[in-house]
């Protein structure tokens, strides 16, 4: 019973590919901000796993830079959402529909 | 010893695609709460794989910052909009196909590459990410990204609060 | 090392946090004028960076940052962009309700982002300068709060680029997990290196394809292209302008690095899948625009058609198709920035947007009604102008590799078709102009003397670049000769 990287990568693309389920398929916007995250931290163990394999410490860099950016991102994209709502009082994005030709 | 970290490994994996799927798919609820709260379980789960592959570091950073500061925020928000009547609105059949098609072709082809490159291969994991080696690394050879990453968080913070200022003076 | 190697983007950093503490003792009517002192700032940077030449040693910080003469060329591509943005932005800056001042320097900010992705030779610092670039257009695309449109603009442009963003992530992860390193020099080392095999790695190949997905969002490539027309109709017009020009040379460059720095040989391999982009994205591009009647709308259609055109020369994998490349970018900012002046500048009363809220211009304002149907007769690649140039730059160099692969004839035969299409919808812009009935406001449009200058800027540019090509094909042949 010995894992190995091909497990950890297993484990990282389907948490990619759920995240990706949920940005597609949800209608929240909040929601889909949540699948987003999940897409980065399905990347993020990626990262992890191949630096501990490769012997490479440089994938834990970046995932730390991820995480201050994914940070950064959340704090502008929930302040936005805010904005949206107070204006329009939805977090739907099927009543996202003044921008039409 | 090497039978525990597998263990654990399985069970922490386990755990996050459960919690990820409870997430993404609920059956039980829809409401944005229920998709925060599992998606702290899994930001949690992970940081247990984390320090099953010896980034002690990150897995502290990843509990603190995603767990504690992000998923907060979100928490915060969805109290604050009090969001009760999205919970009613239905799934697209058409999205859902979409959505099942896209991630079932990412899925397909990376087991397919996978299966042809066994990247496990040889591989001897010895690699620790402590706090001094990381740092050490952090404040030499990417300090420029580092640097960048601190102009972009001035950027967040100028950006949060124009967005957020309550008066358009 | 040298930290004057990063001279420019230090003093262009210094200069936003200068702008951004000015508005704390500047009375509020005074705000407005900064922009131009920004602008000037930016100027005086773009006159260091033209004596600046590439240094001996061009790398910095282990091979991440690179100053050769394509980072150069891009430098100031970028530093005229902001400078004709700020310059817009002044002129626009009555439609902000609050922060005029952040909006100067978030726009420098995303400006320094552009001229660390110019240099980027690491996915590190791909990554960082990247994020930089977007997170602040998130805030620049959704600045108008007070516009219901601009917020909407703003939250789908989260969704999209954060998704993009994800999508990069995920594929840089996998590039680093069987290259075993971030950067571009040693990635090069490594896929030329046959006993590696990295050229057949399927998940090398995994981790390319999901980057190429990122970036092509960034420069609104089909099938990832959704996002731009709303954006672009959304988002306050300077921001437009910007994310028109800035972002998508952005994208630009950080491809033509990845795909002729980092994997030569993939690119190689992967021309078809190019070509095919490159062809369903001008068919898109122009057909979804002959019905627009937004002009913003319609522009931002258009810019998806221009990706084509640029994925083209790409495709081609060629000196001479990369040379096009910069050269039809350069005419594209002229073109496309003299466009947009004139929408702020006459649309400011009305609000309207729509293209027959032009009708009458020419009785108005002849320098604008001629400044715009320059703009739209080079965007259609009409001779002499900059577009042509740049069109028949690319064609040309797509003919001669398709000496060797047939269906390069296909691509340039649809790049005539697509062509022919945007006479259509250009011509209408211009139709609308002259002949589109009483103009509904006949009260001529009084312009500032900056004003005037930034729209005569921008025509000089268009014709010069048109009229005299031979400078800026030097120069782009000289940039394009660091990929060797």
């Amino acid at each position: 019973m010995n894992v190995g990287l091909e497990h950890y990568l297993v484990v990282s693309a389907v948490l990619f590919a759920l995240g990706l389920l949920g940005v597609v398929t949800r209608r929240n916007i909040l929601v889909i901000y949540m699948s987003l995250e999940l897409m980065l931290n399905a990347a993020n163990l990626a990262l992890v796993a191949f630096s501990r394999f490769n012997n490479n410490l440089d994938g834990q860099v970046m995932v730390f830079f991820i995480i201050t950016v994914a940070a950064a991102e959340v704090a502008v994209g929930l302040a936005l959402i805010v904005a949206l709502y107070r204006r329009r009082q939805t977090t739907h994005v099927e009543d996202l529909n003044l921008l039409k030709h | 010893m090497e039978n525990a970290q597998a263990y654990l490994f399985y069970v922490f994996a386990a755990l996050a695609v459960i919690c990820a799927i409870m997430v993404v798919a609920n059956p039980f609820s829809r409401s944005p709460v229920t998709s925060a709260m599992f998606l702290v379980l899994t930001m949690g789960c992970l940081a247990g794989l984390f320090t099953l592959l010896h980034a002690f570091f990150l897995a502290a950073v990843q509990i603190l910052v995603y767990a504690g500061a992000v998923m907060v925020l979100f928490l915060f928000v969805i109290m604050l909009l009090d969001l009760k009547e999205e919970q009613r609105r239905q799934v697209k059949s058409l999205s859902l196909v979409a959505g099942l098609v896209s991630v079932g072709a990412i899925l397909a082809i990376f087991v397919r590459s996978l299966i042809a490159t066994k990247p496990g291969e040889g591989a001897l994991a010895n690699v620790e990410g402590s706090t001094s080696k990381l740092g050490k690394l952090l404040f030499t050879q990417y300090l420029l990204p580092f640097e960048i990453v601190s102009v972009l968080l001035l950027v967040a913070m100028v950006g949060v609060v124009l967005l957020s200022k309550k008066d358009l003076k | 090392m040298n930290v004057l190697i990063l001279k420019h983007e230090i003093t262009l950093l210094l200069l936003a946090l200068g702008v951004m503490l000015a508005d704390l003792w500047l009375p509020p009517e005074r705000k407005r004028g900064l922009g131009y002192l920004a602008s000037a700032g930016v100027g005086a940077i773009l006159i260091c960076s033209l004596l600046t030449s590439v240094p001996e040693s061009p790398f910095a910080f282990r091979q991440m940052y690179v100053l050769d003469g394509m980072a150069l060329f891009f430098k100031r591509f970028f530093l005229v962009a902001t400078i004709l943005v700020l310059l817009m932005a002044v002129e626009f800056s009555d439609r902000i309700q609050a922060g005029i001042s952040e909006y100067y320097s978030l726009i420098l900010f995303a400006s320094a982002g552009m001229m660390f992705a110019a240099s980027a030779n690491d996915f590190a610092l791909l990554f960082v300068a990247l994020e930089l670039i977007t997170v602040t257009f998130y805030v620049l695309v959704s600045f108008q709060r007070g516009r219901a449109t601009s917020l909407e603009a703003g939250v789908k442009y989260l969704i999209i680029g954060a998704l993009s963003s994800a999508f990069m992530v995920f594929g840089i992860a996998f590039i680093f997990g069987t290259s075993g390193s971030f950067n571009f020099g040693d990635i090069a080392a490594k896929l030329a290196s046959p006993e590696a095999g990295l050229v057949n790695n399927k998940l090398f190949l995994f981790g390319l394809l999901f980057l190429l997905v990122g970036l092509g969002f960034k420069i609104a490539a089909v099938p990832f292209q959704i996002w731009a027309p709303d954006v672009y109709q959304g988002a306050p017009t300077p921001t437009t302008a910007f994310l028109a020009v800035g972002s998508k040379a952005a994208g630009m460059v950080l491809l033509m690095r990845v795909l002729f720095v980092a994997v030569p040989e993939v690119t190689a391999q992967w021309w078809k899948l190019l070509v095919v982009i490159s062809a369903l994205t001008i068919l898109y591009g122009n057909l979804c625009a002959l019905p627009q009647t937004n002009i913003k709308r319609l522009l931002g259609y258009s810019s998806i058609s221009h990706a084509g055109y640029l994925l083209l020369g790409i495709a081609a994998a060629t000196t001479a198709g990369q040379s096009a490349v910069l050269y039809y970018l350069s005419g594209y900012l002229f073109t496309v920035l003299a466009a947009f002046v004139v929408i702020v500048l006459v649309l400011r009363d009305t609000g309207a947007e729509e293209i027959s809220s032009l009708a009458g211009l020419h009785q108005r304002s002849p320098l604008l009604a001629a400044a715009m149907t320059i703009s739209m007769v080079s965007l259609a690649g009409i001779p002499p102008l900059a577009g042509f140039f740049g069109k028949l730059l690319l064609i040309k160099s797509a003919l001669v590799v398709g000496a060797e692969h047939q269906s390069f004839y296909w691509l340039v035969g649809i790049a005539v078709v697509g062509v022919v299409i945007s006479l259509a919808y250009y011509l209408g812009v211009v139709r609308a102009i002259y002949w589109g009935g009483e103009a509904a406001e006949k009260s001529a449009v009084t312009l500032s003397l900056p004003a005037t200058l930034t729209v005569a800027a921008c025509l000089v540019g268009i014709l010069f670049i048109g009229i005299y090509p031979n400078p800026l094909m030097k120069a782009a042949e000289a940039a394009v000769l660091s990929f060797k």
